[in-house]
């Protein structure tokens, strides 16, 4: 399965090793859509197919907890599901973040072994690279 | 800057540089380093919370370009743009911060962090950069770094 993803992230530079580590986790990708904050990402939820949104916190204009907070109030939108990709560590956050409704949540940095473990958590095992 | 929270930057800083960007750091005695015909940038983050201060981060732009480089894939430093590296220090401001943090004071306690913002560094200024107690020096493949933990 060929997933499209969108990667929501006020930094270009986030986005690009959110990007590469997800290639390096052989997760096979149809098509990759960049947001740089949730304003953004709602537009390009509304107008494609999302199988899975990777998401940062602190943006400027909508943030992250605003966008999860949008899409969970759009039928078509909040079975969509949310990885947060954050710095933070603290954990009544992280609960909040669940009781929410995220599907996960990543600490960075992080390696291509635990994006992908978080990303079959979610959508099942995934082929490899190799195989298809 | 106490002891424990200087070798806590130092490590945390070192490891987020390696798994983010491939590049190596190691502490460094603030006399060794050479900062002649380098010109510096800086980015700071705040954090309020549990504890209020600042960490800041002073390097040449050789070294933003490389992190930036290695972020994005690219080899040659022509084709990064001062965008891309500001972009890159400020990230990695952000992720060595909340890392920081963790380690210090562990995950109870609510931080609440400022977006960096990277700008440039007045040359003149690097000795009273260096001189402050609350700065730890860095070597970063043979270049120099400063580290400012700062609590209030």
């Amino acid at each position: 399965m060929a997933l499209n993803i969108l990667l929501v992230d006020d930094s270009k530079i986030v986005r690009s090793v959110i990007a590469k580590t997800l290639k390096l986790a052989d997760i096979r990708i149809n098509e990759l859509y960049n947001a740089g904050d949730g304003i953004e990402a709602l537009k390009i939820l509304k107008d494609n197919w999302i199988d899975l949104v990777f998401t940062d916190i602190n943006m400027p204009g909508m943030d992250g907890i605003q966008l999860i907070n949008a899409m969970a109030e759009q039928s078509l939108l909040e079975s969509i599901p949310v990885i947060v990709i954050t710095t933070e560590g603290n954990k009544n956050r992280i609960d909040s973040l669940k009781e929410k409704g995220i599907s996960a949540y990543i600490r960075k940095p992080f390696t291509p072994e635990q994006l992908k473990s978080v990303v079959e958590e979610i959508l099942g095992e995934l082929p490899n690279y190799e195989e298809n | 800057m106490e002891n424990k929270s200087i070798s806590t930057v130092e490590t945390v800083f070192a490891e987020v540089l390696e798994n983010l960007a491939f590049m190596f750091a190691d502490p460094s005695e603030k006399e060794a380093l050479d900062d002649e015909n380098s010109e510096f940038i800086q980015t700071s983050i705040l954090f309020t919370g549990h504890k209020e201060g600042k960490l800041k981060i002073i390097v040449p732009v050789n070294v933003a370009k490389e992190l930036a480089g290695n972020i994005l894939g690219i080899d040659t430093d022509d084709e990064i743009v001062e965008a891309d590296y500001t972009d890159a220090l400020d990230e990695l401001m952000n992720v060595v911060c909340g890392n920081v943090l963790t380690e210090l004071y562990g995950i109870e306690p609510i931080f609440n962090l400022s977006i960096p913002q990277a700008g440039s560094f007045d040359p003149d200024k690097w000795q009273a950069e260096l001189d402050k107690s609350t700065v730890a020096a860095m070597n970063v493949d043979g270049d120099p770094v400063l580290l400012e933990f700062d609590l209030k």
